[in-house]
């Protein structure tokens, strides 16, 4: 059986048992994700890139303490959401635009701390629209307070249930509720104006 | 149900959830409130824009080359094979000891076998405990004095602390003198006759 068709659970088995071809397959599984969560908590790409990688050292590095009665992508998510807050809890909040991280006083820095969206030339109405809907949301989402941030993006764009959103950011089951259903509240509110258009 | 019971109770966060996610999931009277609210209904509607909106979200990519950086600074425990290479690599006097006795065994049993093939495996090992035990005590014995020789708390030292040249000489001592022992004993019991094996065995 080739690495890709094994399950994360035989891939972490084997890591632990030394197997590198197995642990690279696992980065290659969860690069994106990880990354993508641990992005849009930080808004910075180079440190977003330093965050998933400490976060995947770790993990292997702590194989022999993983619990395999956990799935191993949320034992995975569980470190990345830790570095990230321990990361947020020493600096100030992050609430930013879409146009990059507000310590971004280069033109390069922005660049690398915005979110990099098409062109929009020559491109179909449709898809415009779809591209400002995006941003728009890209921006309601940096807005949002940073656990409320994480619940919503693991439970909606990472398709998390409650339980593992629980396991993953050490909280009860109800407070994951609140918190999505806060998030909620307020990604609608914020992207209301672009459903609706702009309140008269 | 009466107008006022369809309108009574708003839907609870979960009621909403399951409408706008689930698309069913609602009992028969909270279904029929959700035809009859505007508001009920609005909160549907609006969860079921934002979830179809995060769903769009795009995955974002670390830089190329991500996988190799990780991979260049993960550890992993090593695998069985790489952990006897290298228990051989740093022991290789003791494994060359290991693998020439083990040789020494088998080719000893081989020859034996042959020599004497009437001998019966148990009254051999009887006998082999016998002289094997001889020169266990004498060995007892013969470390004994050279622990007095060298000095017995220089030697527990050595063994305490990591591998150093008086430890690696003690060990190989000890090695050499356990070898010599196992080849005494098949020098022995080649010399011997059968008939003395054959009364040894009686």
């Amino acid at each position: 059986m080739s690495y890709k068709e094994r399950s994360d659970a035989e891939l972490a088995d084997l890591a632990r048992d030394g197997d590198e071809r197995a642990a690279r397959e696992l980065v290659e599984r969860f690069e994106r994700p990880v990354f993508s969560i641990v992005y849009r908590m930080v808004r910075d790409r180079e440190l977003a890139e330093d965050l998933s990688q400490e976060a995947f050292v770790r993990t292997f590095n702590n194989l022999d303490r993983y619990d395999r009665s956990y799935k191993f992508s949320s034992w995975l998510f569980k470190i990345a959401y830790n570095l990230t807050v321990d990361h947020l809890r020493r600096k100030r909040p992050v609430t930013v635009s879409i146009h990059g991280a507000p310590d971004a006083v280069t033109a390069e820095r922005q660049r690398a701390t915005a979110v990099t969206l098409e062109s929009e030339e020559e491109m179909p109405d449709e898809r415009i629209e779809a591209l400002e809907l995006a941003e728009e949301l890209e921006r309601a989402i940096a807005a949002l307070r940073a656990d409320y941030r994480t619940a919503i993006l693991l439970r909606h764009v990472e398709g998390r249930t409650y339980e593992e959103i629980a396991e993953i950011m050490d909280i009860p089951l109800g407070t994951v509720k609140t918190y999505i259903f806060r998030a909620r509240r307020q990604l609608r509110d914020a992207l209301a104006d672009t459903y609706d258009g702009p309140a008269a | 149900m009466s107008q006022q019971d369809i309108r009574g109770t708003h839907l609870t966060p979960d009621q909403i959830e399951a409408a706008a996610l689930d698309g069913a999931g609602l009992a028969q009277d909270r279904s029929a409130h959700l035809l009859a609210c505007a508001e009920c209904a609005g909160d549907v509607a609006a969860l079921r824009r934002v979830a179809v909106a995060l769903s769009t979200l795009p995955e974002l990519a670390p830089t190329a080359g991500f996988a190799d950086r990780v991979m260049a600074r993960v550890e992993l425990p090593a695998s069985w094979k790489t952990r006897v290479r290298r228990t051989v690599r740093e022991h290789r006097a003791t494994a060359t000891a290991a693998a020439a006795a083990l040789v020494a065994i088998i080719g000893g049993a081989g020859i034996w076998a042959v020599r004497f093939p009437a001998l019966r495996p148990l009254d051999l090992f009887a006998w082999t405990a016998g002289q094997a035990s001889d020169l266990f005590w004498q060995a007892t014995v013969t470390m004994a004095r050279i622990a007095v020789d060298l000095g017995l708390a220089e030697l527990l030292a050595a063994f305490g602390a990591d591998l150093t040249l008086t430890s690696a000489l003690a060990g190989l001592a000890t090695i050499g003198l356990m070898g010599i022992g196992s080849l005494s004993v098949f020098v022995r019991l080649l010399r011997t006759e059968p008939p003395a094996l054959a009364r040894v065995a009686r």
